[in-house]
């Protein structure tokens, strides 16, 4: 389970860096802020929150 | 060694799952055509609503005013309120009778009167005019709100219309319509400036790709222009790209969620107004009777019509770029300009596009889709030279016939 959380938040890290880059370039087409992107963040912030609190856990049982 | 392979060979899945991610994100995004939500506001011409107000207070005029606005349940109350508030303006611009409110307000400076025919193409000065420095924007283009005279559009630019078509390699001239083009090349920057006059506002159109309002629809200018036996075509704002914005195209309101962007609006009474997309109200759209709204900008001219050298985007959107924009002298007056760039022309910044305005001597600018989207369509073909051969676009601003002539 942890695995899934750290694959997903690569994932998703990569994608959003891709949506900050064009962005840049073209602002109109609104890669950050649409209803899509908005979801993804979601789940972004789900993944890392759930990747963090099982390391946590696994590092606790471990040690 | 054998783990750390293992780890970049994770990482690596993990790129290819973002990139099939990505891509599957780019077609419901923009990709796959999808119609979309609209609203279907009908606006309604003012002129109309206000001769629809003096009918009833003065039945002897009925024969002329069997033409009843269209009014949404939505606006209803707002729209009768603004019928008799402008009763009394009832000479004001209208597509069918063709007259219009002149503004009162003179140009000033050095700059061309263009609206009264003097204007030289000496004055087309380009990047040579002086720089007045700029300010923030509040609202652009609002000059010729108080109405000083009724003026019939067929006496205002009577040197301009003609009787009969009258068709040369760069102008068109009709009872209706008076476009000429011309190709500006100025070192190492091309641009096309389009000069328009309209008796009738429904001249000045637009076209959805596909004919539909939605996202990932896309036609080609040519093609846009050709279906809608266009004079002259420009692209529009694109606005399929993202869902917010407001769009509003032929009297229709299709989108009304305004965001931070500057918000062009050309009204029924030929008036064109730029102004932040936070001033946007789709109440009052409706009871000014908006014609067309575009959403992308920025305003390329400030509230008194002088230059802007600030802009509140990156570099890369303000750096040199190919550029289309519109330009509004007063009602019943405009220009489309197209600038290439990315190629044997450098594109044109920002600052210098405000610049560029205000030497052609208009009162209110407003930046449209770039790059390898700016396309100008004359007749049935494509005569500036688009950046990476042009791209198809959601929409295109068109000058069409709205009568048929022999």
């Amino acid at each position: 389970m942890n695995k899934l959380f750290h694959h997903l938040t690569a994932i998703l890290g990569i994608m959003f860096l891709v949506f900050l880059i064009l962005d840049q370039f073209n602002p109109m087409m609104n890669f950050v802020d649409n209803n899509i992107s908005r979801w993804l963040l979601g789940a972004l912030c789900v993944s890392g929150i759930c990747g963090s609190v099982l390391y946590r856990g696994k590092g606790e049982n471990e040690g | 060694m054998k783990r750390k392979y293992s780890r970049i060979r994770a990482l690596l899945l993990d790129a290819a799952a973002a990139g099939a991610a990505l891509v599957v994100f780019a077609l419901f995004h923009h990709v796959l055509p999808r119609e979309q939500q609209a609203l279907n506001l009908q606006t309604v011409n003012t002129a109309q609503a206000a001769r629809a107000a003096v009918e009833t207070a003065a039945p002897q005029v009925t024969a002329e005013t069997t033409e009843a606005p269209v009014i949404t349940e939505a606006t209803e109350t707002s729209e009768t309120a603004k019928a008799t508030e402008t009763a009394k303006a009832a000479e004001t611009f209208h597509p069918t009778d063709r007259t219009t409110a002149s503004a009162g307000k003179s140009d000033s400076g050095s700059r061309g009167n263009p609206g009264k025919g003097s204007r030289s193409r000496n004055s087309r000065g380009g990047m040579n005019g002086n720089d007045k420095g700029g300010s923030a924007l509040t609202d652009s283009g609002a000059a010729e709100e108080d109405t000083a005279e009724a003026v019939s559009l067929s006496e205002k630019f009577a040197d301009r219309f003609t009787d009969s078509v009258v068709v040369t390699e760069n102008s068109y001239t009709s009872p209706d319509i008076a476009v000429s083009v011309e190709k500006v090349e100025e070192g190492s920057l091309t641009y096309y400036v389009a000069d328009i006059y309209v008796r009738d506002i429904t001249c000045f159109r637009t076209a959805l790709a596909g004919e539909t309002y939605g996202s990932g629809f896309r036609d080609s200018i040519g093609d846009m222009a050709a279906l809608n036996n266009a004079l002259l075509a420009v692209n529009g704002d694109y606005y399929g790209n993202t869902s917010e914005g407001v769009v509003i195209r032929n009297g229709v309101i299709y989108r009304a969620n305004a965001t931070n962007c500057d918000v062009c609006v050309l009204y029924y009474d030929g008036r064109m107004k730029v102004m932040p997309g936070s001033s946007f109200s789709v109440e009052e759209a409706i009871a000014d009777g908006a014609w067309q709204a575009w959403t992308f900008g920025p305003a390329l001219l400030d509230t008194d019509g002088s230059v802007l050298t600030e802009f509140a985007s990156t570099n890369r959107i303000i750096s040199a770029n190919p550029r289309t924009a519109i330009g509004y002298y007063e009602p019943g007056h405009y220009c489309l300009v197209v600038v290439d760039g990315r190629g044997e022309s450098s594109g044109i910044t920002l600052p210098q596009l405000s610049k560029l305005f205000y030497n052609l001597g208009c009162t209110a600018a407003y930046n449209l889709d770039g790059g390898n989207s700016s396309v100008m369509v004359w007749g049935d073909e494509v005569i500036n030279n688009p950046s990476g051969g042009g791209r198809e676009s959601s929409d295109a601003l068109l000058i069409a016939e709205v009568r048929d002539y022999e």
